[in-house]
């Protein structure tokens, strides 16, 4: 086990560098020019102003040269100055972080509880009409363009029918929590501010849920075939046969070996998050790592683009790292190949 | 198999019990409680995209650090309404008899939030740094040869060449007046090698080093800035407790949240929600003019704009264009024309021809230079919504109206990048943008449209300098009063003929606030003169 | 017990393999039967407003009402009558607009799934195929490219190579083709051992040659099942791509771009209604399709 995580880990390193680099090399690729969002384009025509800027952020290097010191940097941890924010890298993602893994930990935890419970009902009601609707419901789930639910839902419930607060992680003029964490329903928490986790805890379940949509289906359909599976299995017809009660077996047995899957599909389900997180962030306000890395694009603040990369990249990998160990603990097989 | 936790049906159960009962008590504290604490009423919240590049002063050229800078730090005079020029941090100021020396006596009382006494060392210090940081105001103090403070509340600054506009270049927030020694603290310097060497511009997105009605508590970027009262203010007491300008991107979520009460005062509402909030009683609306402009700029020296080279041919262009419905179209009528390329109601602008739909006398220019058929040019401008303008709207528009005289423009929108990487390197031949005054003098305009040296547009639009504008810009410099205006004029009515900047529209502006706001304004230097405004209990 | 002995069945040297039970391969079944494994309710719902939309992509300039890109009308109007989705900020009628955005939307992600597995079978085929170190290089690439969550190296991609549907295409495959390389080395690596290929090798047939005659073949069902199933992602990414300001530009119909106007005009909903809905509706036909076929392919769930 141990040393299957080891080879794994190994990989890790050089799976950051081909993302640090391949980032570095599209960001600075560009045709355009990222001095039009430094100096502006009241200054874009005097040229003692673009050559200072020109100087000031490296950009008279060689791109070898800029590549060289952008890598000596990040391994002292030092992610580059965004040229937008004018404060370092680093900072900007760790202030922003927490409210996109705020949002993601919610969703998560949205599409697995949710998913379980659709998709063992879709099981045992197999064939009949809420497992036909479970189905195409998990179906259209994966079909929805996030950004565009969010618009509806935020038209419906928000402006139409005032039930959903405002979009943004709190009410307007409510002062956040003392900063612990970072995520505001904790830091709530740990200030004994019921009032204020309510309206965070209310502000974030709309853009969780929106955001939970995609995986929601994949966690329903996984669940369902799972339990499908092992109903046909062998030791349930056995269990069967010994005179266990349908749903008995269902549930004690059937339910914690379908549920496994699952366990292992959140680790790949940070691709999905990530990329809900660029589009919801956008509409609801939410100023997280998805609106940092749509405003950084925009502008062509390329270390900023490459810092948001890289703690995808990141996340992603660790992702996929806690899907394989588990997949290894689960099936020795894995553990072997 | 047999184990101690209840089986799974039953946990389910349980679990969507408790989930049950965490929601009930949830939603039982929510109706009960006072709801969460909340900013108070003494403070406003004002809404609006934010475009900060920086909160350096010395580094920052937008319009909300505009706001920012005349809220936290002070300049030594200030610009009012009616283009006077009011003691601030100068107690009394005067220029030499040909404009190539100022002098200004410091007010004893102007202390910093910290405390320690405004000085003239630090006028001068924060001068010269906007010089030698060679930042986006730089060009603020272009043609200065010299500031030297002369004594403890004397600061003396020297041009070579005479420089009338410096009073009024002066009462521009970005010339505000910084605490040196804590910036000095903290990295910032004024030394000739600034631009390499200081340090500041991170101390300073968490700290102010000024002397105005309130200083920095929190920035929070692409969320909200967040300005407290300054306690030890020298003068009259800040109107508020604090100031948020919070970041609401879309003008649709501007107005709502106005409506709604999150936001006190909205900076961008559209034209199109104008009767909605006219009608709203619980709102304040107003809707004044203002100094910004979007204007055409065509440029006959680029490769594509050979026909242009004509002045006839722009003439023709600047007649074939129907203003009234390009305004429509774009602002739902709420804009002025503009002659040329001094804003309505700057120094200079007045009784300057105001351009007019001529489509017969366009193709009869067009025929006689040569285009009895008509004509075909590329224009290529960024995408972008500005003062309520959409530039997609605004050139479809155009194109429409130009195509009834015979030119046809072919419109290429691109993204700001590659435009701004363009235009001074291959320019376009036409293309569409927008300018907005830094500072209240009528200079900036001939520095950046005039056929002068140095000039911007001169240059993309590869047009030859012309020594007469020259001559009259130095001229000009060197005369105050009536004289200058009377310069001012001239140089308009030139600018008028070069028919290198067409002026699209002067768009008003919206004020729109709560009703228990008085004073919303629009202000050059200020963006918005927090001083002017207050809640009306 | 099943066995699916593919195509190779009958084009192998050494004859077919004619079983003496019941044919459990499709290709052994008379048309008419293997077309009714088809005649799923998905495949049918999901192939009905495929049509539907492939029509409107052939003939959106006759069934459009109102000229797309000009003012036919009032701004901001509400869906009536005249325009059934209203009109958006410039007075344009929305409804019209849907239906050329499918001549960009659609056809663009088609291409770019195309594209993709033409790219990642390529690359799969030869990492599978000849192993060692070009196996290596080519997958490690492919894991970097997957690493990456593909809306930031789109968005990197596109913001790279500027804004517009084209360069917003280029991304998209470059983000997607990991999948299909990685699909495809699997199948080749699960049959480069089977007899038949064996002892078309011993033979002496040539290695492209045994890449194009009998390993591509049998691959071709699970990638364009999968295809199918990416198809509606992809659509969906190319409209994201548009929202952020990355792909297509005004004034261009593009349904993400038009979304993100209707964002900006928020209480005019129906300006985001009308992509939205067509979105929708193209997607979840595409994912009922792909969902179909695949249960038909897959022989594990057959029954269900």
């Amino acid at each position: 086990m141990l040393r299957f995580t080891l080879r794994r880990l190994a990989l890790i390193p050089l799976l950051l560098w081909g993302i640090v680099t391949i980032a570095f090399f599209l960001s600075r690729s560009v045709s355009s020019n990222p001095l039009v969002t430094i100096v502006g384009e009241r200054n874009l025509g005097n040229p003692d102003v673009v050559a200072a800027a020109t100087r000031r952020w490296g950009l008279d290097k060689s791109l070898a040269e800029q590549y060289w010191v952008y890598l000596t940097n990040l391994v002292r941890g030092d992610l580059g100055t965004s040229f937008r924010t004018k404060s370092p890298v680093l900072d900007d993602l760790g202030a922003r972080l927490p409210a996109t893994l705020e949002l993601a930990f919610t969703a998560l935890v949205i599409a697995v509880v949710l998913g379980t419970v659709g998709g063992v009902i879709a099981a045992r009601t197999q064939g009949r009409v809420a497992d036909g609707v479970l189905r195409v419901a998990a179906l259209a789930g994966s079909s929805l363009p996030v950004f565009w639910v969010g618009l509806v839902f935020l038209f419906v419930f928000y402006a139409t029918l005032g039930i959903a607060p405002s979009p943004g992680r709190l009410s307007a003029r409510v002062i956040p929590p003392p900063d612990v964490t970072g995520f505001y329903t904790v830091d709530s928490l740990l200030a004994g501010d019921w009032p204020l986790f309510t309206d965070a805890f209310a502000h974030l379940l709309m853009p969780a849920f929106i955001m939970s949509l995609a995986l929601l289906g994949t966690v329903i359909r996984l669940v369902r075939s799972q339990m499908l599976e092992e109903q046909g299995a062998d030791y349930v017809r056995t269990a069967r046969a010994k005179g266990m009660a349908r749903g008995q077996v269902l549930n004690r047995h059937v339910l914690k070996n379908a549920i496994t899957p699952v366990v292992t599909l959140i680790g790949v389900s940070v691709g999905l998050l990530i990329m809900g997180a660029v589009l919801i962030e956008t509409i609801f306000s939410w100023n997280g790592i998805g609106t940092y890395a749509v405003e950084s694009s925009r502008g062509l603040d390329f270390p900023a683009i490459t810092g948001v990369c890289l703690v995808g990249g990141v996340l992603f990998l660790l992702g996929n790292l806690l899907t394989d160990i588990a997949y290894a603990t689960i099936d020795p097989r894995v553990r072997l190949s | 198999m047999s184990s101690a936790r209840p089986s799974a049906p039953h946990r389910r159960r349980t679990a969507v019990r408790a989930g049950v009962v965490v929601l009930a008590a949830t939603s039982l504290a929510a109706c009960s409680s006072t709801g969460p604490a909340t900013t108070d009423r003494t403070g406003i919240i004002i809404g609006r995209a934010m475009d900060v590049n920086s909160l350096d002063i010395s580094r920052s050229l937008c319009d909300t650090c505009q706001i920012y800078n005349s809220a936290v730090y002070e300049t030594v005079v200030r610009a009012t309404p009616d283009g006077e020029l009011e003691p601030l941090l100068a107690e009394s100021w005067e220029a030499n008899e040909d404009s190539t020396q100022f002098t200004f006596e410091i007010d004893p009382d102007a202390v910093f939030a910290d405390g320690s006494a405004v000085e003239a060392k630090d006028v001068a210090w924060s001068w010269l740094r906007v010089q030698n940081l060679q930042g986006l105001p730089s060009y603020f103090m272009q043609g200065i040869t010299g500031v030297e403070a002369t004594g403890d509340r004397t600061v003396v600054v020297t041009s070579a060449a005479p420089n009338s506009a410096f009073l009024n270049i002066a009462s521009a927030s970005y010339m505000g007046v910084v605490n040196s020694d804590v910036a000095a603290e903290n990295g910032a310097t004024a030394d000739a090698d600034a631009a390499s060497s200081d340090t500041a511009e991170q101390w300073f997105l968490e700290n102010s080093a000024g002397s105005g009605q309130y200083v920095l508590d929190s920035y929070s970027e692409g969320s909200e800035i967040v300005l407290s009262a300054n306690d030890s203010y020298w003068g009259e007491e800040p109107n508020f407790s604090s100031v948020t300008i919070k970041e609401v991107t879309d003008a649709s979520a501007q107005l709502q949240q106005l409506q709604q009460g999150d936001i006190d005062l909205a900076m961008q509402i559209s034209f199109d929600s104008l009767d909605q909030i006219e009608s709203d009683s619980s709102l304040t609306t107003d809707v004044v003019p203002s100094y910004n402009f979007l204007y055409l700029a065509l440029s006959p020296g680029v490769a594509g704009g050979e026909a242009l080279q004509d002045v006839r041919v722009r003439d023709a262009i600047r007649m074939g264009i129907d203003y009234d419905t390009v305004i429509d179209a774009t602002l739902a009528g709420n804009g002025e024309r503009q002659s040329t390329g001094i804003p309505n109601g700057f120094e200079g602008s007045e009784g300057l021809p105001i351009p007019d739909f001529d489509p017969d006398g366009a193709r009869a220019l067009l025929a006689e230079a040569g285009y009895p058929d008509g004509l075909t040019l590329d224009a290529t401008y960024p995408t972008f919504s500005a003062y309520g303008v959409n530039s997609n709207t605004e050139m479809q528009s155009i194109q429409q109206s130009l195509a009834q005289v015979g030119v046809t423009l072919n419109l290429a929108p691109v993204d700001f990048s590659t435009w701004g990487e363009q235009i001074d390197s291959t320019g376009y031949p036409v293309t569409a943008i927008y300018f907005a005054p830094d500072h209240p003098d009528t200079v900036q305009y001939f520095q950046y449209f005039s056929l002068i040296d140095g000039s911007v547009w001169a240059g993309r639009a590869r047009m030859p300098v012309s020594p007469e504008e020259n001559d009259l810009v130095a001229a000009a410099l060197a005369q105050s009063g009536d004289e200058r205006t009377a310069t001012y004029t001239e140089l308009g009515q030139l600018m008028y003929d070069d028919a290198i900047i067409l002026p699209i529209v002067n768009p008003s502006y919206i004020l729109a606030s709560s009703a228990d706001l008085q004073g919303n304004n629009y202000d050059i230097t200020r963006n918005l003169d927090l001083t002017r405004l207050s809640f009306t209990d | 017990m099943t066995i699916t002995a593919g195509p190779l069945a009958e084009a192998g040297p050494f004859g077919g393999t004619a079983l003496p039970q019941a044919p459990l391969d499709d290709e052994k079944l008379p048309f008419r039967a293997r077309l009714r494994r088809f005649a799923r309710p998905q495949i049918v719902v999901g192939a009905v407003v495929v049509l539907v939309w492939l029509l409107v992509i052939a003939l959106a300039g006759v069934l459009a009402p109102h000229d797309p890109f000009s003012s036919s009308g009032g701004r901001l109007l509400p869906p009536s009558g005249e325009h059934l989705f209203g009109t958006d900020s410039l007075g344009r009628d929305v409804f019209s607009r849907v239906l050329h955005g499918a001549r960009l939307s659609l056809p663009i992600a088609v291409l770019a799934i195309v594209l993709s597995v033409l790219v990642g079978s390529l690359v799969g085929a030869v990492a599978g195929f000849f192993g060692g170190w070009v196996d290596a290089v080519l997958m490690r690439t492919a894991d970097i490219t997957m690493a990456f969550p593909s809306i930031l190296l789109a968005m990197a991609v596109a913001a790279a190579l500027g804004p517009g549907l084209a360069n917003a295409f280029l991304a998209i495959v470059a983000v997607w083709w990991p999948i299909y390389a990685r699909l495809v080395r699997g199948q080749i690596l699960s049959i480069k051992e089977r007899e038949h290929v064996l002892a078309a090798r011993a033979i002496g047939m040539g290695r492209w040659a045994v890449l194009r005659k009998h390993v591509l073949p049998h691959s071709l069902t699970p990638v364009s099942v999968n295809a199918t199933m990416d198809l509606g992602s992809i659509i969906i990414l190319v409209a994201s791509l548009s929202f952020l300001g990355l792909g297509a530009l005004p004034p261009s119909p593009e349904w993400g771009a038009m979304i993100t106007d209707g964002a900006a005009n928020f209480y005019q909903w129906w300006i985001a209604a009308g992509p939205g809905i067509a979105m929708v509706s193209v997607v979840l036909a595409v994912n009922f399709l792909g969902d179909g076929l695949r249960d038909v392919f897959d022989v594990k769930n057959r029954g269900r």
